[in-house]
């Protein structure tokens, strides 16, 4: 197979890929500078965001990153161990690829007076290119180096539109508790270092044994790492800065921070604490870190859910409510026992696919209300099915999916991370806790998903309203977004077997 | 004895000297108030202006872009230093050794021209330049 006799560095087309794009973008504004030719711009994100994804997908159908022991090609190891690309990799890198080129399709209709086109679109892709890198890295120098250039443009977007008040201050926010949040990791990473005297991922997890008289030390370190990802999450205790950001962004940046940004903070606490931080070693240790995560996967998801339901702002609901996933997709390291876990993490990682497709699809849907400008707040959403009915469908999906009603993905992700957390519970009784919060919080959480059905299909309009435009890229994100949640479903078979192979991959 | 009693002594010492200081000189000073004391010192010149003054945005993009080739610099010296001896060595290819180089320099220069071409080196002029005395009191 040709896959196989393939330069090691082709392993990494994915981010690559992205980065071309982002490379290309910057050419054409020199070339042009300040061009507003919408359609190019957009066109080359959104070719270089699918082309990222395909072969991405192509990769994890081809093999690549599959063990040989498997019938795979191999997983790929670049720079001594530096980058890995394994199942859960090109897995994340899937994810990145859709929720980007989503946002780029939506985007040609929301930046339609705006002045900063092409810069704007290569921030995205470079911002995806970290987020990429994320899911491969495996070493905590390329894990803090990808997450800064994950960071760095996503703060120049928040504060995109420069004229706008709530825009500003909302980046202004976004990146004052991403410095403090950064310096908090990197000095964790620092710790880390200290304790074991090495950055890649699998020689700390050798080196572990070492480090017996300074597990004070190194549990200090994965305390401030666990900070880190936490903010890169948005979950407790750095999940503060997420509605105020979420709200003054324009909305497709929302919707691209909620979901991919946050797949890729998870990627990489999914492979820190499986690969270099084994359970079994850390709890001779006396670091217990899966404790640290049932703590948190119950604060986040319930904080996040009850100050969703309290807000009268859409965007707000959504922004609480990505917390609270947040919460969910933590169950996937909270569940992790000694000997096994696959299930629950693989869950996790189901969760953050499907995420992907409901979340984006639902901030896409406020990016339409911006677009119309209809106004915030749930009553000004009321009756809009009568105007376009067609969007409100899949606002219906989204929100259905997202509160985990029966026919969509998100029933189906949510009801993997219950069992596994059930399953774990005979190792550890505290996830029958966890598994209690996971059903108690998405029962609450219909309620506030529904509100906006009830909103947009029964209740009627404050004002008259004149009919609606009907803009194309971001109708045909919407639509796909919400095809994706439901066609997800026969097809959740296969994207199982990809997520639990994964996880079972990484789990030692 | 603790070996961290002499940092703690030390730390104290270098504490109380500073407030030592200031005792002293709080006790033997005469006390003469005059509010030309309270005026900002510019060098013996009598102060124009407020101290409020907008710095030019310009210097911000100048400093950036001088990280460019800092950081180019920074890569370039170590990779010329071992440039030669892994060529004789007969290991690397040229291409194994010149291209990762030449492609970095080549994204760096994509950047520098972007932003030349959306005027980062065009010294703009401030309205103070304009109009010289528009501002001021």
């Amino acid at each position: 197979m040709a896959v196989l006799e393939m330069p090691e560095l082709t392993a990494l087309a994915p981010p690559m890929i992205l980065a071309l794009t982002a490379l290309v973008l910057f050419t054409y504004d020199s070339i042009n500078p300040r061009s507003t030719n919408r359609p190019v711009i957009a066109g080359v994100a959104a070719v270089g965001s699918l082309a990222s994804l395909a072969v991405a997908v192509w990769f994890i159908l081809a093999g690549v990153g599959t063990p040989v022991a498997e019938g795979g090609n191999g997983v790929f190891d670049l720079f001594e161990g530096q980058l890995i690309v394994d199942q859960m990799a090109l897995f994340f890198m899937i994810i990145v690829g859709v929720v980007t080129a989503l946002v780029s399709i939506a985007s040609y209709d929301y930046l339609r007076d705006h002045a900063y086109q092409a810069e704007y679109y290569s921030l995205v892709l470079l911002a995806a290119t970290g987020m990429s890198t994320m899911a491969a890295s495996n070493s905590l120098v390329t894990i803090f180096i990808s997450l800064e250039l994950a960071s760095l443009p996503s703060f120049a977007l928040v504060a995109i539109l420069k004229s706008n008040r709530g825009s500003v201050e909302a980046g202004l926010k976004y990146f004052l508790i991403g410095a403090l949040s950064s310096a908090i990791f990197v000095y964790g990473i620092s710790l880390v270092y200290g304790a074991t005297g090495h950055m890649q991922l699998d020689a700390i997890a050798d080196n572990l044994g070492a480090a017996e008289e300074m597990n004070g030390l190194l549990g200090i370190g994965v305390l401030m790492l666990i900070g880190g990802f936490a903010y890169k999450t948005a979950s407790v205790p750095f999940h503060f800065w997420a509605p105020e950001a979420y709200e003054g962004a324009p909305a497709p940046i929302a919707a691209f921070l909620s979901s991919a940004s946050k797949a890729a903070g998870f990627v990489i606490a999914f492979r820190v604490f499986t690969t270099a931080f084994p359970l079994d070693v850390m709890q001779t240790l006396g670091i217990d870190w899966s404790l640290v995560f049932i703590v948190l996967a119950i604060v986040t998801m319930t904080v996040g859910n009850f100050a969703a339901a309290t807000q009268n702002n859409v965007k707000r609901m959504l922004a609480y409510s990505s917390v609270g996933h947040a919460g969910y997709a933590l169950i996937g390291l909270a569940g992790l026992t000694v000997d096994g876990g696959e299930l629950v993490l693989g869950a996790a990682m189901m969760h953050l696919l499907v995420y992907g497709f409901m979340n984006t699809g639902a901030f896409l849907f406020v990016a339409l209300a911006e677009y119309w400008g209809v106004g915030r707040t749930f009553e000004d959403y009321n009756g809009l099915s009568k105007q376009a009915p067609i969007a409100c469908v899949a606002l219906a999906v989204f929100m259905f999916s997202l509160a985990g009603i029966p026919p969509f993905g998100g029933f189906w992700s949510k009801y993997f991370l219950f069992t596994g957390a059930l399953e774990a519970a005979s190792a550890n009784p505290w996830l029958l806790a966890v598994a209690a919060a996971l059903v108690i919080n998405s029962a609450l959480s219909l309620y506030y998903y529904s509100r906006l059905v009830k909103a947009v299909w029964i209740e009627d309009p404050v004002l008259e309203r004149e009919s609606l435009s009907q803009p194309t890229g971001l109708y045909a994100a919407i639509v796909v977004a919400a095809v994706m949640t439901v066609l997800i479903l026969p097809g959740f078979g296969p994207v199982a077997d990809a997520a639990i192979g994964a996880a079972g991959a990484i789990i030692p | 004895m603790n070996e961290w009693i002499a940092i703690g002594a030390l730390a104290l010492v270098g504490l109380l000297i500073p407030l030592g200081m200031m005792a002293v000189s709080y006790l033997l000073r005469p006390s003469v108030p005059e509010t030309s004391k309270r005026a900002t010192y510019e060098s013996g010149e009598i102060p124009t202006g407020g101290t409020r003054i907008r710095f030019n945005i310009q210097y911000y993009m100048v400093a950036l872009l001088f990280l460019v080739f800092d950081i180019e610099t920074v890569l370039l010296f170590p990779w010329a230093v071992i440039y030669r001896p892994a060529l004789e060595s007969g290991e690397v290819t040229l291409l194994e050794v010149l291209g990762p180089m030449l492609v970095f320099v080549a994204i760096l220069l994509v950047g520098l021209a972007w932003a030349w071409r959306n005027g980062a080196v065009q010294w703009a002029t401030s309205p103070r330049q304009v109009e010289p005395e528009a501002d001021r009191p």
